[in-house]
């Protein structure tokens, strides 16, 4: 019995090993394309967004991250639809108020959950990357911002990767000695 | 120590895993909007403001003064007075004519605001100044000084051209006669 838990545990244990090393190489492979590309990082046609200001809330807070479904030159949205559009160099949340035809072109009236006024100008559709899909995590983008910062960076990747590192070396140590070891 | 290390590496990856998937997340923001919606603002501002009306009212104060003060120093027209006389009082008679068409000037353009506002009590400086200015021509008696000034300038500029004219048979007369008496010692030169 004990035998067989042991055996599971170390098939598992395998598994989920498999599991990480598979993640991330995909999470490798999609972050290379991404830069690779210049754009912003798409997985399945979704996006990830960390949410920096206030005025969705209590939709989504301050903080939280938000999943995006992107959208096509095809795609339509309606009214109470929150979206994300691009504002200049800067990408918006907010919630659609008011859809208005104009020469057959829709145009978004927006505003923020939170704000007591709708935003100045009107979205253009070519303007809007996505639909928010209602999936949030909150406070999760203050952890994500604290792994980006140059401590979170040292603590995430170059310890774990010198740790790795050094790791192997010792792997490879102990084997050659076991060899040696073998043959004397 | 091989089940440490196992762990150790496992964990490393999840690290590594983690980073790597906090750069896969982009930034939005939900931004504040500063934005107030203004209503309908109805602003109204003065037809003329009263520092203009006070300003109107010293100028024609001023002229009407000068004008009063060159009537009564002035003298009654002549026909005694010299070229040079009548040159300078003609001057002085244009002159107080300019200052007589600037009063005028003024009061038509208080008139002008008073027409416009003379039933609104807010703008009864308006109506005030143009009282004052009007009375003023009733009290310098400009209507009037303002023919005689006419009548003045129209005689001076007569009389320059009757001085003029005298001046001009005067010269052509001593110019006959020294010609004569040119042509009179000739002969008697010849004669001798």
């Amino acid at each position: 019995m004990m035998k067989n838990m042991k055996k599971i545990f170390r098939i598992s244990g395998r598994v989920i090993s498999g599991i990480v090393l598979v993640l991330m190489c995909c999470l490798v492979i999609l972050v290379l394309s991404s830069r690779a590309s210049g754009g912003e990082p798409t997985i399945f046609g979704y996006q990830v967004k960390v949410v920096l200001s206030g005025s969705m809330e209590p939709t989504f807070k301050t903080g939280s991250i938000i999943a995006i479904k992107l959208g096509d030159s095809k795609s339509s949205y309606h009214k109470k639809d929150v979206i994300t559009f691009k504002d200049g160099e800067k990408l918006i949340t907010h919630r659609i108020i008011k859809v208005k035809v104009v020469n057959g072109q829709p145009l978004y009236k927006t505003k923020g959950d939170n704000n007591d006024a709708p935003d100045m100008n009107m979205v253009m559709p070519k303007n809007v990357v996505g639909k928010y899909t209602n999936f949030t995590i909150p406070y999760m983008g203050y952890v994500i911002n604290y792994a980006t910062s140059k401590i979170g960076a040292a603590l995430l990747l170059i310890i774990p990767g010198i740790m790795l590192v050094l790791s192997s070396v010792w792997s490879i140590l102990r084997t050659m000695k076991e060899v040696e070891v073998k043959n004397a | 120590m091989t089940r440490i290390n196992k762990w150790g590496i496992f964990f490393c990856l999840c690290c590594i895993c983690f980073f790597l998937g906090t750069k896969l997340v982009g930034k939005t923001e939900a931004s504040f909007s500063s934005q107030v919606f203004l209503g309908k603002i109805s602003m109204t501002s003065a037809l003329v403001f009263p520092a203009t009306i006070i300003d109107l009212k010293e100028r024609a104060f001023t002229i009407a003064n000068s004008i009063d003060q060159y009537f009564k120093t002035m003298k009654q027209p002549s026909n005694k007075l010299g070229f040079s006389e009548v040159e300078d009082r003609l001057d002085r008679a244009i002159r107080i004519k300019q200052y007589i068409n600037s009063f005028f000037v003024i009061n038509n353009e208080l008139a002008g605001y008073y027409q416009r506002v003379h039933n609104d009590s807010d703008l009864k400086y308006v109506v005030d100044g143009y009282r004052n200015v009007n009375d003023l021509i009733n009290e310098k008696r400009i209507t009037e000084r303002s023919q005689q000034i006419d009548e003045m300038i129209e005689f001076y500029i007569e009389k320059l051209k009757l001085l003029d004219q005298e001046e001009k048979n005067k010269n052509s007369q001593e110019k006959v006669r020294a010609e004569h008496d040119e042509k009179y010692e000739k002969d008697i030169s010849n004669l001798r």
